[in-house]
This record gives C-alpha cells, sequence and structure tokens, in this order.
C-alpha cells in the first residue's frame, strides 16, 4: 500500500513537471501575443499582460498577407489530402491482396524510396517541374499527391493486411469481383486509417516549409510557414509581437484538428507500420 | 475438374492485371519524383553544373566528392620563443602556444582549412578538411540525431509508461501531451529562438538567473558551444509527445494477461518492465527509431531558421550550396553522400533491431 502511495505521487509528479515543460512555452507564446511590444521588454518578465491588448492581431492582418497565406496553406492540405487519400489507399490494395509475380519486389522498391530525404531529389524535381512549366504554381505541391505517396501505401497496406481474409473470401463466393470487394468491405473497415492518414497528411501540410520554398516564389501563392518566415525576413528589427501573434494563430488549428480526432490517430497508429 | 482450374488460373490472370494497372500511377510516382531524380543527382555529381546558367556542364569525375571529403591531420609544432628557447606561452591565459594551422596545411593540389584541433600523448594536431563547413555540418547532423533522438526515446518511454497506468486525469494528459508536436517547425523555432534571446527579452535567461545559473546573457543561438544543445532541446520538446504517442500504441498491444501471470508468479514491477515490456515493445520501438532517425538525419528548418546559415546541417547545407552558390554538381554530390549516410543507418537498424515488413 505504502509502495503504490509512493508511486502514485511519483506518476502526478512527473506528470507534473512534464506537463509544465511541454505547455509553458506554448502558453507564454499566447499571452504574448496580447502583450503590447513595450511589455516585451518588463523586467521581470509577467506571465499575463497588464491588460488584453488585440492591437497586435489587428497590426497583423494589416501588415501581413496571412490570410492570402491561409487560404493557400488550405488549398494544398486539402488538395493533398484528398489525392493521397483517394490514390495510396488503391495502391496499397494489390499490394495487401492481390497475388502476383513481384509483389515482394515493388514493396521493396516503395520501402527504399521512403527513405530518400526530399532535399537529395529537389534539383532534378526543379528542373522537371520547369521543363512542364509548372514553377510557381501549385502544381508541383498538389499532382503527386493524386500518384500515391509511397509513405502512404505503407500506411494503408499495414492496415489492410490487419483485416481478416476470410471477408473477401466470403465476398467472393457471393460473386463480388475485385473492386467490389475493396469498395464494399476494405474501405469501409479501414476509416480509422483514412482518417489516420488525413489528420497527418493535414498537420504534415500545415508545416510543410522545405518543398513550398523551393517551388513558390510569390507572395500571392505563399502558404502560411513560408509566409510567415519570410514575413519576419522582411522586418528591420524583428517585431516579437507580431510574430507571437501570428504564431498564435498557426497554433490552434493543428491542436484543435489534434484534440477531435486523437482517438482515430491511436487505432490507426496501433494497426499499422507500429505492429 | 479441368474446368474448374481453367477459370480458376483465367481469375487469377485477371486480378493479375488488374493489379499491374493499380499500380501504375504509383510507378509513375516513384519514377518521376524519385527513381529519376535519384539517377539525374547521381549524374551530375560528377559534374561541374551550375544552377540557372546556360553553360555547359564539364565531366569532373570524382573531384565534387574529394572537395567535400578531403581531410588530413598534420601535426602542429610548438612555436618556440626565441630568447628562452622553450615553447612561448600565452601572455594572458598561460596556455603553450602553437604553429597556426594555416601555415601547416596543405595548399596544393586543394587548400585545406582548420576543422578543430586536439592533443594526443602530448603533441598538438590539427584536423583539416577542404570544405570544413560540410564537415562540421556532418559532424553536427550526426551528433544532433544521436543524441536528439536517443533523448526522445527515454523520455518518450517514460511517458508512455506513466500514461498508460491509471491516474486520474490520464484522458485529459494523453490528449494534451501532442500539444507540442502539432506547433509548425517554422513556428517553434522562431518561438524558441525568441524565449532564448540573450537579454532580458529571453525568458529562458530570465529564468536560469532567477535560479542562480548563468549571467543573464547567454547567447544560446551565437554562442557555438550552446548551439547544438539549444537545438537538441528545441526537437526534443517538439518531438517527444510523437515518440510517446508511438511508444504508448505498442504498450497498449501488449495483452494485460501477461502482467497477471507475472504478478501470479511473484515478479515486481521492475522484472516485469524487463521480461515483458521490453521484448514485447521492440518491433515498436525499432520503427519508431528508424522513423525518427531518418527524420533527424534530413533535419532543415530548425538549422535553417534558429542558427540563420551561422551553421549548418547536412540538409541546409546542401540548399545553401545550390541556392545560395548555384554549384549544382557540389549540392548533388552532397546529396549522394546524404543518401548513403541514411541508407546505412536503416540498414543498420532493420538489421540490429529486426524490423519485420509484415
Amino acid at each position: 500500500m505504502n509502495t503504490r502511495a509512493t508511486i502514485k505521487i511519483f506518476q502526478y509528479l512527473v506528470m507534473g513537471v512534464v506537463a509544465i515543460i511541454m505547455f509553458f512555452p506554448i502558453l507564454w507564446i499566447i499571452t504574448s501575443s496580447f502583450k503590447p511590444l513595450i511589455e516585451f521588454n518588463s523586467y521581470p518578465p509577467s506571465l499575463f499582460p497588464s491588460h488584453l491588448y488585440f492591437e497586435n492581431y489587428t497590426q497583423l492582418f494589416l501588415q501581413s498577407k496571412i490570410f492570402i497565406y491561409l487560404r493557400n496553406t488550405l488549398i494544398l492540405i486539402v488538395g493533398n489530402t484528398l489525392g493521397t487519400l483517394l490514390s495510396s489507399s488503391i495502391v496499397a490494395y494489390p499490394l495487401a491482396r492481390m497475388e502476383f509475380k513481384g509483389r515482394d519486389f515493388i514493396f521493396g522498391i516503395i520501402l527504399a524510396t521512403m527513405m530518400v530525404p526530399t532535399f537529395v531529389t529537389i534539383v532534378p524535381q526543379y528542373l522537371l517541374f520547369r521543363e512542364f512549366g509548372w514553377l510557381d504554381t501549385f502544381l508541383p505541391l498538389i499532382v503527386p499527391a493524386f500518384f500515391a505517396y509511397p509513405y502512404n501505401v505503407f500506411l494503408f497496406r499495414q492496415f489492410y493486411k490487419t483485416i481478416p481474409k476470410e471477408l473477401d473470401e466470403a465476398a467472393k463466393i457471393d460473386g463480388c469481383n475485385s473492386w467490389q470487394i475493396f469498395w464494399r468491405i476494405i474501405v469501409p473497415l479501414s476509416r480509422p486509417i483514412f482518417i489516420t492518414i488525413g489528420v497527418l497528411s493535414s498537420i504534415f501540410w500545415w508545416n510543410e516549409f522545405f518543398t513550398p520554398l523551393i517551388f513558390i516564389d510569390s507572395e500571392n501563392l505563399k502558404p502560411l510557414s513560408v509566409g510567415s518566415y519570410s514575413f519576419s525576413r522582411t522586418m528591420f528589427i524583428i517585431r516579437w509581437d507580431l510574430l507571437m501573434a501570428m504564431s498564435t494563430i498557426m497554433i490552434i488549428p493543428p491542436m484543435i484538428l489534434y484534440l477531435f480526432t486523437r482517438r482515430y490517430i491511436m487505432e490507426g497508429v496501433k494497426t499499422t507500420g507500429i505492429k | 475438374m479441368m474446368f474448374k482450374k481453367n477459370t480458376g488460373s483465367k481469375l487469377l490472370q485477371r486480378e493479375q492485371r488488374l493489379a499491374y494497372l493499380l499500380l501504375l500511377p504509383t510507378f509513375l510516382v516513384l519514377i518521376v519524383v524519385a527513381l529519376y531524380p535519384l539517377g539525374l543527382v547521381f549524374v551530375t555529381s560528377f559534374t561541374d553544373r551550375t544552377f540557372a546558367s546556360p553553360r555547359e556542364p564539364n565531366y569532373v569525375g570524382f573531384n565534387n566528392y574529394a572537395q567535400l571529403l578531403s581531410m588530413t591531420i598534420r601535426e602542429l609544432p610548438p612555436l618556440i620563443d626565441e630568447e628562452t628557447g622553450l615553447q612561448a606561452v600565452d601572455q594572458k591565459t598561460g596556455e603553450p602556444l602553437y604553429e597556426r594551422p594555416l601555415r601547416v596545411l596543405p595548399r596544393e593540389p586543394r587548400r585545406y582549412r582548420e576543422v578543430s584541433q586536439f592533443s594526443f600523448f602530448g603533441k598538438r594536431y590539427v584536423l583539416g578538411a577542404s570544405d570544413p563547413d560540410f564537415i562540421k555540418a556532418v559532424w553536427d547532423t550526426l551528433v544532433f540525431t544521436v543524441i536528439s533522438v536517443l533523448l526522445e526515446t527515454i523520455l518518450g518511454l517514460g511517458i508512455a509508461l506513466v500514461v498508460n497506468s491509471p491516474f486520474k486525469g490520464r484522458g485529459v494528459m494523453r490528449a494534451a501531451m501532442l500539444v507540442p508536436w502539432a506547433v509548425i517547425t517554422v513556428v517553434s523555432a522562431r518561438m524558441w529562438q525568441w524565449m532564448l534571446a540573450p537579454t532580458r527579452v529571453g525568458v529562458i535567461n530570465v529564468i536560469l538567473q532567477g535560479l542562480g545559473l548563468g549571467d543573464g546573457n547567454i547567447a544560446f543561438l551565437s554562442q557555438p558551444e550552446w548551439q547544438l544543445p539549444a537545438l537538441i532541446m528545441v526537437d526534443v520538446w517538439k518531438t517527444t509527445p510523437f515518440m510517446a504517442l508511438l511508444l504508448l500504441a505498442g504498450l497498449q498491444l501488449i495483452p494485460n494477461e501477461l502482467y497477471e501471470a507475472a504478478r501470479v508468479d511473484g515478479a515486481g514491477s521492475f522484472r516485469q518492465f524487463i521480461s515483458i515490456t521490453m521484448p514485447l515493445l521492440r518491433p515498436t520501438m525499432a520503427v519508431a527509431l528508424v522513423f525518427r532517425t531518418l527524420d533527424a538525419l534530413r533535419v532543415f528548418d530548425l538549422f535553417q531558421v534558429m542558427l540563420a546559415q551561422s551553421r549548418y546541417s547536412m540538409a541546409s547545407y546542401n540548399y545553401y550550396q545550390l541556392i545560395g552558390n548555384r554549384a549544382m554538381g557540389q549540392a548533388s554530390a552532397i546529396g549522394v553522400i546524404i543518401f548513403i549516410f541514411i541508407f546505412i543507418f536503416a540498414v543498420a537498424y532493420i538489421r540490429l533491431l529486426g524490423v519485420k515488413t509484415d
């Protein structure tokens, strides 16, 4: 009983420390975004502003193209997430379920390409997309998603493998062909992995910095990640007040998305690559 | 019987054709975004091609690789004070003086510059490289990867174990646990840059000073000895939650009966951890380690945003060579080297931990 109580206390202690370390920086940003610049330098610093001050936000909206950046990010998220869900889910199906020559070899190639970092292949991609006339458009950022990303194919395949094969057999006896098995049995049972990949892809594209930095030049096509970076670089003096307001705006959507879909993410993670 | 077999093989053929048809789009994308670019990178790495220039590239053999990887170690002779005949000593610090590395390092066929100095059996040596920035970038990336992944795994495992055992507020904690991971890297880099600022603006300095540590003016991001620890801290802060999530999922897959049986046999919590949790968590941990290591090896935005090109990771050095110097041949050689590094790590992990793809 005594050791149990000690363990309990220890648990709460650990959780408390972890929680403070994790959340302090975020809290600090959010409260700071409501401080006037002058309070940023006050000493000793206080966590909360002396009064709620919204000027940072109005200034941010006036001085930066934040709404345009936000729109662009949303376009990238929707395009990529739709594309990858549609294509990867289909491509993974034969890899998980069908018998054909060279299947393991093909799967091996797909696994190997997962290891190739983007920045290694970015130059040839750049040149190729220039040939296509796609530079400074969303096309190089969205179109590849419609042809299935290896990583997501891998996750879908792992999930499909956990669905009992007997269901396929039964459907075959009832006269379903491969397509019908896919649409009527596999897809409805795969809801968790669809949601997991949807959320991961959304957070990834909310985050993605490198490829838009390379392919996008016009201010009006930049997503939030690149936009906020270039916005902070155009300042003569770093305006921490505006940056913190911008950061607050960028922190909140993924947090909400994550909180609502947490159960599905756990489910998806449990049944896929992490077996 | 004959008839049945026939339709079976026909069906099989149809299925094969459908499979290839469904795989076709992935093949296209693999060729366009992976295989063709990799091939081209490989070929370009043997030329002196410049980015966005009409000049015809020349074949230069292994020149780019030699330029990037050439290293040498030379002994630094002690500086002799002419009056005393003994080794000269710095007037202020009292440290013995040695010859300047620049005079010792070779200049032909390529010029070497200093990477670092070290002492060995009472003698002073200098490590020189023809591209010291690249050698430093490789070293920094490796140090960053090993330490941050190690810390993330240990802390993530601790958090996962605590969150997996029942206690009040567990649900909230599990939900809130991932919040730092959802903060985008550019924002978290900026925010830490601000909190780590060397003056009163930086809250970390204020807190440390309040605890009696430091003078309140530690320039975490511009003092070389603090740069890597600061970046590792930011990465650990951001990525530990993700690691904890993966490991928590792994923990939940371990059947409870095993623990019950162990308890009946009289095994304590520590024994249960060693004999049940660790071995059964190994596959999960292997996959998590592979993903995180490959991710850490290609770190770009943390270095790019927080250090503003005062110091590079492999990826940001590649970007600098390409965009800053337009040295496309050189950048391609860097790409090939990074790819080899990642490949070695991946194979080593798969061998060591026995990752199964099925």
